[in-house]
């Protein structure tokens, strides 16, 4: 059963674009809080070593796959029909 | 008991509807209720005839477009889509239904478990996906862990799921019952809170939900108490005439189209011995008046609540005397967030939760 609450029904995709990606960034913090804390603790990496970084090529793989996931997640809603 | 353990940034992901949700209860809706009281002044300050008018007046406004797009966004999220309840199921799939399946035979052959695969669910069961939940709350295995861990949201923020189930036993004045039944028991969290204040009761539930039904079983037996639970539907059970003293039930009737509540009320006070008390918890004449009724037949419609606002709009304590019950009342029940009686608008957003009590 499709709702839809806007006068433009392409307000609602946005609508849930927003609510998607602002829920990846929650999620995002939270990782990345508990590693900067865990690798600062353990004395593994100083701040500025992030600045500097380069993946080797399983970690690049693996970003390309989360990257396409993170795309398909939040843009999601422009193709989905509406419930 | 197995639960559902998503992976950390499912939990985030979750964690950000929860919070999104307790926003959506308070600001978006009290910014929801200024704009209501505006457009009902700007009405010939006679404020609005009826629920219908201000739906109309309101469906413009972008603040009550945001509301309604939110509330049925935030719940649909929570289940659908990459970080969903359903998502996290299936990468969960296989342990869960192993457990649940050995859960199942060991409730089976405690004698304490009676499901029917034969039986046939209702129609009007079926064909809603109730709040939103894919399938139902019956077509998956794993539908009650899936209800188990997304109660924890449908609620909002400020009030504690469990501690309403507590609070419901602890306010129905009956207390030593001899046979109790939870009727629409689910995955058993209604039922446990009663044992503890009828000690020496004989503990009855019965849902339509199999899977529910497992859940219960292994919540009953982690507890170390003895509830029969059983596969059957509230408006032909299998139970005797005048069996139980106590019957309960908890947010089952605004699921009923008006026929089935007629035949659950009619085939529990059948089974309810003379003197028995009959309670349910369960929504009905919001507080706030036409405001009320304005965000909870809004919130009925955009969350498959199909039978919400019929439940509302039926004179359930008349047809409690119809059918023969004595002295049946309805009372405001404080779920945590206050009383509210019916000319207050509540502060926050919340379910119109009542309390109805009768006696056969």
């Amino acid at each position: 059963m499709k709702q839809t609450f806007f006068n433009d029904p392409a307000i609602d995709r946005l609508v849930n674009v927003a609510l998607a990606l602002a829920a990846e960034v929650q999620l995002l913090r939270d990782r990345q809080r508990a590693m900067e804390s865990l690798l600062r603790r353990q004395g593994v990496v100083a701040p500025e070593h992030i600045e500097s970084w380069e993946p080797d090529d399983a970690e690049h793989a693996a970003a390309e796959a989360e990257r396409d996931l993170f795309v398909r997640n939040v843009l999601g809603p422009l193709a989905e029909d509406l419930r | 008991m197995i639960e559902l353990q998503p992976d950390r940034a499912t939990l985030a992901y979750h964690d950000f509807l929860r919070r999104a949700k307790g926003f959506w209860a308070r600001e978006m809706y009290r910014s929801v209720h200024r704009d209501f009281l505006a457009e009902s002044r700007r009405n010939g300050g006679q404020g609005f005839a009826d629920v219908d008018a201000a739906e109309h007046a309101l469906a413009s406004q972008p603040r009550y477009q945001f509301f309604a797009a939110l509330e049925r966004n935030l719940q649909r999220l929570k289940y659908s889509g990459g970080r969903g309840i359903i998502a996290a199921l299936d990468a969960q799939r296989v342990e869960l239904e192993a457990a649940l399946d050995a859960a199942r035979r060991e409730g089976e052959a405690s004698g304490q478990l009676q499901l029917n695969p034969a039986m046939e669910l209702p129609q009007y069961y079926r064909a809603v996906e109730f709040h939103q939940h894919p399938g139902g709350v019956w077509s998956d295995p794993l539908a009650g862990v899936a209800y188990d861990f997304g109660r924890r949201t449908t609620m909002p923020a400020h009030i504690d799921p469990d501690e309403i189930h507590r609070r419901f036993a602890a306010s129905v004045p009956m207390r030593g019952a001899r046979r109790i039944l939870d009727v629409g028991c689910g995955t058993g969290r209604s039922t446990l809170p009663f044992a503890a204040l009828h000690p020496a009761a004989e503990l009855h539930g019965i849902d339509l939900s199999a899977p529910c039904l497992v859940r219960a079983w292994q919540r009953s037996h982690a507890a170390g108490i003895e509830v029969r639970w059983s596969q059957q539907a509230a408006e032909h059970t299998a139970y005797q005439d005048g069996y139980f003293d106590l019957i309960h039930s908890t947010f089952l009737l605004h699921e009923l189209p008006r026929d089935a509540l007629h035949r659950v009320a009619s085939d529990m006070f059948r089974v309810l011995a003379p003197g028995g008390s009959f309670v349910s918890l369960d929504f009905h004449s919001p507080p706030g008046g036409v405001f009320g009724e304005f965000i909870h037949f809004g919130h009925a419609r955009r969350n498959n609540e199909v039978f919400m606002r019929s439940f509302c709009e039926t004179d359930f304590l008349r047809m409690l005397g119809d059918l023969g019950y004595r002295d049946a009342q309805m009372l405001p029940f404080d779920d945590g967030s206050g009383v509210f009686e019916a000319g207050d608008v509540p502060p926050a957003w919340r379910f119109p939760s009542q309390l109805f009590i009768a006696t056969k």
